[in-house]
């Protein structure tokens, strides 16, 4: 199996890829239908319904694989996107398609309504008056591919109005619609369209009407079609997906947007993580792209999971805490995020590399904000250039190469998240040019990606602020660049803070331009208000600045002045005071001295009591607390060595357990991965034993095949008309050696065919010679002897002697004297004739006695009789129709009946059915019993069936018809059994030896196929034209050995062998001279060795 | 736009649940019946399902399952095949170990269902058991199904009749201004054949296109009977078709080597055809 994918992911399935889609094979069928009726077709539906992969791998493949019927064979398909211009898209698409130069395509069109049925009629795709047009002419079927960005793009659709070109696109295309539907034209129109924006078709004249006729609404896949798009791609490309997986899948899609692209995203994760589906899709692959919880998985899966989390970076694992099927989409984007920047330092050999891990970031995020837009409160995608994003994001180390080069990782052919793609390793599609126009692949990723969607909630944020503060700018240029107009100093803080956190640039400025004028006035606009915003951001400081500046100045002499005051009164009243405090602390001071050493005198005298007692305490503690200490810092010691001790223990329990349960994780995936490798091997092993079954075989093969080319080269070479004829029986017989040293058995027509044509040469094989005749027909007894029956009525009996004669050993005259010449004759057993004469009168012939007796009379030939398996009864029918069964000697019919068809063949099976066939090729059973008639075969349109064969001991019928073909019928249960080709034109005569198992059979081209009715695969021999002397077989003969026995148109009876061993036989006993080795080389070539 | 008439007449066992769910289970009984749907009431006993055409199982959040829920359930399962299918159905969307089991244990015929919504459940049911297969045509049981555009029938029957002298060999040839279905015919024929064989010379826009057609139609590279792409030199070259590298098999050959290449690929694909 290869590394192909059967899922595209978010992008649309190509054409290519039609192969693989599946699910909507009854809408594209009514697509084709509406196409057929209306000639158009508006395919409407909501975003990610698949409607362009609808088209393009569905509608299209469908289309030109033959299934819609149009006047042409061939098909001619215009495909075009409105995107800025859509008169100029379609002139770009009808011009290529039509081989037609590009300019003047372009006028025509400009002219709307019939131009462009006119450039179709007068190309050479439309062709009425030659008589192999269905060949040399083209149907045409116009797609509009994405017809919501007549609305979505400013260029097209502004303020309501649609823009000239717009306009002129849709005329020219409903007009085209108009016409092919009077002039019956294979012309087809189809477009597809977001269903949002049906409503705003209706500025646009007749297109509602178009609409309302030719819609097809993109119905949501039921259950069941869910789970062929989920299935039958992996089953189509050789993989398989889990029943549990594919229940997960269908339970755990949301409903409303995007279902089919997260859907077709998880899928084209989920067939890459099962190594491109060479394993069965199952649930922990899904566990592996953060689509579904781990728990979900039995306990043995859990374990290699999280083995395989472990392995994986920090900022992987981080999304796989909330997994679901949303997520999974998330999780991929994220991831590329994370990982742009090694990826870029990686591949990108062309650019420079002088920047950090963060300015990446800053890349993707300038970038996917650049690529989104707001749009009606919904965000949608925006396309723009690599020039436009290295713009915005304005930094001197980052080139248009750099953005080119860290972006790739979102363009690569595994992560086709951004337009166009690119193949690693082709330069060519890696390396993009400034005015490359990226493109988000689906809006799925915008509404999926959490990152995307934060971004552009600041965007918007920064989108909001920007048109406030531009309403500001204009109000200033309004009022003539006034002072007054500038901004004050709060709302200054909060633009300046916008205007650091956005950092505008004339790029930015320029993709929220949505007015509908040309590219470059919008860039001199964008760059012209650019600097206007700073001109009146630096005002706005400046004037901000030079008003706080004065305001300060005045509030600083003011306070001066205060400060001066207070401090003169403070310096007065200080003093004052202080000479006055001064006086009453001096008295107080002296009478508190008195007091204090009275007191001190007190004191010392109780304190010096007071230190005797606790001098002798204090010597008592000191003894006990020596004690103490010396017993806690004892027990602290052993704590802390206990401690220390089961510390350690505890270290190295830890460690075991974690060794443990590492050992454990390893042995649980050695074992998996060793029941891989065993079954790996086990089936290397047996694919070994097969290839080398097949080697033995190949080369058995081939020694047989080059002995049998050898063979049927001989014999080939046996049939030439060479002077020496002995040297075609010596070929033939080294024809012979050959099929045996080949294993062949004999069974082989061209060699049976050689060895009668040089055993005939040499007059071995001739034809018996009886005179009398010309016969009708003709019957071989037990005894192998012939008995013949002229057209003169004449009845001959021979025997075939040793050399090949015939002698005659009638008994009695030959002639039995009626002279009326006979018609048709039919021997009912070699004793009994049933013949009718040319006066149309019937009769049975005794061969013995050669008297006869008259059959009932109907005017018309007999055609075939047949007698009973006892031999009691007979049943006999005439071309007219009429069958009836009698007794063998004669006498009254048993039972009679008419049939409406002319009959060619009757057998008598049992007493209760017997078959007759007719000339238009049915068969019927008629019970006489009962007389009831049962059809068993009936041929439409019909066939002529002459002869049919009873093949007893197998229980079957053979009957033959015109066209070469034969069919078996079970005598059992009358059913049809099988059919076969048994000859190249009308099959006329049929006769089956239950001895050999051999039917013969003979056929208008003269030859007579022999088909072994015990292995029905098996290649008939065929006695081919010149062994037949170049006649028709007229009736044919087994004897009781096997013998086939012929009688010819030119009246001559031959007889062969059915058995090609006899001849070989026959041959080896000739004592021929082999072939010496000059006449080897010079018949056969040097170069194929003999022996 | 086509309307789905519903009109066979399907059976729908409807299992025993915890008593909690039991309430759900009368609903969607009734559910069932407004459907159209004939319902098969576990009341009548265990041996009832073996008279449906499916059945449902509710699970539910608590542990009270009644144990004949669980010998329906255990029956349901040694019924499932093409003719009866197993429907699971988990209305309030509670997972743990139990029903986690129960999702690792849907394998093919098991359909299971976390809409909380007994009409959306019942829809899915309905529209499941009404898929229909086609009926199938005469098929020749030949070793090559050869199919060739019209444009292409002076080359296409020389070398049919080349190809019929060593293999049998069914022939199709496409008019496509003929407004026959070709379609179900084809999947039938191949059904009879070992190998499926496309040819074209003139008719190249049409074969390519024709042979992803058929080769998604008729089981991909999962087909027993693969398809054989193979073009005449007169006017094919091999890049027209490098889209098929890898998925279908193809070779650009002159006339005359056509069924001889033809006879290599049928014989190489009968001998690796894995024995029965």
């Amino acid at each position: 199996m290869s590394n192909i994918c059967p899922y595209p992911g978010l992008r649309p399935f190509t054409e290519e890829e039609s192969i693989f889609f599946k699910g909507r094979d009854l809408h594209i069928q009514q697509i084709v239908k509406l196409l057929e009726i209306n000639k158009m077709a508006f395919i409407t539906g909501a975003s990610g319904d698949g409607k362009s992969s609808m088209v393009y791998a569905g509608v299209i493949p469908y289309i030109r694989a033959g299934f819609f019927k149009s006047q042409y064979n061939s098909w001619l398909i215009v495909d075009f996107k409105p995107h800025r211009n859509p008169l100029e898209a379609m002139s770009k698409a009808v011009s290529a398609e039509f081989g037609i130069n590009y300019n003047h395509c372009a006028e025509e069109l400009t002219l709307g309504f019939s131009s462009l049925i006119e450039i179709y009629k007068n190309s050479g795709y439309y062709v009425t008056d030659t008589p192999d047009a269905v060949n040399k002419g083209k149907n045409l079927l116009i797609i509009a591919d994405q017809f919501e960005e007549i609305f979505t793009n400013s260029e097209n659709f502004n303020d309501g109005k649609p823009s000239d070109e717009s306009y002129t696109a849709i005329n020219l295309l409903l007009e085209t619609v108009r016409l092919s539907v009077a002039e019956k034209l294979p012309v087809y129109v189809i477009f597809t369209m977001r269903s949002d924006f049906i409503s705003q078709c209706t500025v646009f004249k007749h297109l509602p009407e178009f609409i309302a006729y030719s819609q097809f609404f993109v119905p949501q896949l039921k259950r069941d079609e869910i789970r062929q798009v989920i299935e039958q791609p992996a089953i189509l490309a050789g993989g398989s997906v889990s029943s549990r997986l594919t229940e997960v899948l269908i339970n755990n899609l949301t409903t409303g947007f995007d279902q089919l692209p997260v859907l077709q995203h998880a899928l084209n994760m989920l067939w890459k993580t099962a190594d491109y589906g060479r394993i069965e899709l199952d649930l922990i692959h899904l566990a592996r792209i953060a689509g579904i919880s781990k728990d979900v998985l039995s306990e043995r899966e859990q374990a290699v999971f999280n083995a395989w989390l472990a392995t994986r970076p920090d900022y992987v694992r981080k999304y796989f805490a909330k997994p679901n099927l949303d997520n999974v989409l998330n999780a991929h984007a994220g991831t590329l995020y994370e990982s742009a920047y090694n990826y870029f330092l990686k591949n990108a050999d062309w650019a420079d590399k002088n920047i950090t891990d963060e300015e990446a970031k800053q890349i993707i995020e300038t970038a996917f904000k650049s690529l989104t837009k707001i749009d009606n409160n919904r965000l949608v995608r925006n396309r723009c250039t690599i020039h436009e994003i290295t713009g915005i994001i304005n930094k001197p180390n980052i080139t248009e190469a750099t953005v080119c080069g860290v972006l790739n990782i979102f363009r690569d052919e595994d992560n086709p998240l951004l337009r166009p793609f690119c193949v690693r390793g082709n330069l060519e599609t890696q390396y993009l040019s400034g005015d490359t126009v990226l493109d988000v692949t689906h809006e799925a990723l915008i509404r999926n990606w959490r990152r995307l969607a934060k971004w552009d909630k600041e965007e918007l944020a920064n989108l909001n602020d920007y048109n406030e503060f531009n309403a500001q700018v204009q109000r200033w240029l309004d009022s003539g660049r006034n002072p007054e107009f500038l901004l004050p100093s709060g709302n200054y803080t909060v633009f300046r803070q916008w205007y650091d956190r956005c950092k505008p640039n004339k790029y930015w400025i320029l993709k929220h331009d949505t007015s509908s004028r040309p590219e470059s006035d919008k860039l001199n606009s964008a760059t012209s208000r650019m600097e206007t915003l700073d001109l009146f951001m630096e005002e706005s400081h400046s004037a901000i600045v030079a008003k706080e500046k004065s305001h300060r100045k005045k509030v600083v002499i003011a306070i001066c002045a205060l400060v001066a005051f207070i401090l003169c009164l403070a310096g007065f009243s200080w003093w004052a005071m202080s000479e006055k405090k001064k006086a009453d602390e001096q008295t107080l001071r002296a009478e508190e001295n008195a007091q204090r050493a009275e007191e001190q005198q007190h004191k010392a005298e109780d304190q010096e009591r007071i230190a005797k007692i606790q001098q002798l305490l204090a010597e008592q503690a000191n003894l006990v607390a020596e004690q103490q200490r010396d017993s806690v810092q004892l027990m602290y010691q052993r704590a802390r060595a206990a401690k220390l001790e089961s510390d350690r223990a505890r270290r190295l329990a830890e460690e075991a357990q974690q060794r443990a349960e590492q050992e454990r994780l390893n042995a649980e995936y050695n074992f998996l991965l060793a029941e891989n490798q065993r079954d790996t091997a086990e089936r290397e092993r047996r694919n070994a034993l097969h290839q080398m079954d097949l080697t033995k075989e190949a080369n058995d093969n081939a020694a047989h095949l080059y002995y049998v080319a050898l063979c049927n080269t001989l014999a080939m070479k046996a049939k030439n008309q060479y002077e020496d004829k002995t040297l075609n029986l010596r070929l033939a017989k080294t024809a012979c050696d050959m099929n045996i040293k080949g294993g062949n058995t004999y069974i082989n027509a061209d060699l049976y065919d050689a060895m009668l044509f040089a055993m005939e040469q040499n007059n071995i094989i001739k034809p018996l010679n009886i005179p009398g005749g010309p016969f009708k027909a003709f019957a071989v007894d037990k005894a192998g002897h012939i008995i013949t029956f002229s057209v003169s009525g004449e009845i001959g009996r021979y025997k075939i002697t040793s050399s090949g004669k015939a002698e005659n050993i009638s008994n009695g005259p030959r002639e039995i004297g009626y002279r009326i010449p006979v018609e048709s004759a039919s021997f009912i057993n070699p004793s009994l004739i049933a013949y009718s004469a040319k006066d149309r009168k019937s009769y049975l012939l005794d061969v013995a006695t050669k008297r006869r007796t008259p059959l009932p009379q109907t005017g018309e030939y007999i055609s075939s009789a047949s007698a009973s398996p006892d031999g009691s009864k007979f049943a006999i029918g005439y071309v007219n129709g009429k069958v009836m069964t009698m007794p063998i000697g004669g006498g009254n019919p048993l039972a009679e009946t008419v049939f409406d068809n002319n009959i060619t063949d009757v057998y008598y099976h049992n007493d209760n059915k017997i078959y007759v066939l007719f000339h238009n090729g049915s068969l019927a059973k008629w019970n006489p019993s009962d007389g009831s008639v049962k059809t068993l075969i009936a041929v439409n349109p019909p066939l002529h069936a002459y002869k049919m064969a009873a093949i007893t001991d197998k229980n079957l019928l053979a009957v033959c018809f015109s066209d070469g073909s034969m069919q078996f019928v079970d005598l059992t249960d009358d059913s049809t059994v099988s059919n076969m080709v048994a000859g190249h034109s009308k099959l006329e005569n049929l006769l089956y030896d239950p001895s050999s198992g051999i039917l013969a059979i003979s056929s208008a081209d003269k030859r007579i196929s022999l088909i072994n009715t015990n292995d029905l695969k098996q290649k008939p021999l065929v006695i081919e034209e010149h062994s037949l002397g170049n006649s028709k077989v007229k009736c044919m003969g087994f004897n009781s050995k096997g013998v086939l026995f012929a009688l010819t148109d030119d009246n001559i009876l031959r007889f062969w062998d059915p058995n090609p061993e006899t001849y070989s036989k026959a041959l080896s006993s000739m004592n021929l001279t082999s072939l010496s080795d000059t006449e080897w080389n010079l018949i056969m070539g040097s170069e194929f060795s003999e022996r | 736009m086509p309307i789905t008439l519903f009109t066979n007449n399907i059976r729908v066992f409807v299992a025993d649940t915890s008593p909690q769910e039991e309430a759900v289970r009368q609903k969607l009984c009734r559910v069932l019946s407004r459907a159209g749907l004939e319902v098969v009431d576990s009341l009548l006993g265990d041996d009832a399902i073996q008279n449906a055409d499916c059945s449902v199982h509710i699970l539910a959040e608590s542990n009270e399952t009644k144990r004949s829920a669980l010998l329906q359930y255990n029956a349901a399962k040694h019924l499932r095949s093409d003719h009866f299918k197993m429907f699971v159905w988990n209305p309030s969307g509670f997972v743990n170990e139990y029903i986690n089991n129960i999702r690792r244990d849907v394998v093919e015929n098991t359909i299971y269902s976390s809409t909380h919504s007994p009409i959306v459940f019942v829809e899915e049911l309905r529209g499941i058991m009404n898929m229909r297969k086609d009926a199938a045509d005469e098929v020749q049981e030949k070793d090559i199904f050869f199919i060739y555009n019209d444009l292409d029938k002076d080359t296409a029957i020389d070398i049919y009749n080349m190809l019929s002298d060593i293999q049998s060999v069914a022939k199709l040839s496409i008019t496509m201004t003929n407004y026959t279905d070709y379609t179900q015919y084809i999947r039938n024929q191949l059904q009879g054949c070992k190998i499926g064989v496309i040819y074209y010379n003139y008719a190249g826009d049409w074969a390519l296109s024709f042979a992803r057609q058929v080769w998604k139609d008729t089981g991909g590279s999962s087909s027993p009977a693969p398809w054989f792409v193979v073009a005449n030199s007169d006017h094919a070259k091999e890049e027209d078709l490098r889209a098929f590298n890898g998925i279908i098999a193809h070779s650009v050959r002159e006339k005359s080597l056509i069924p001889l290449d033809i006879k290599i690929f049928f014989d190489k694909t009968v001998e690796t055809k894995p024995k029965q």
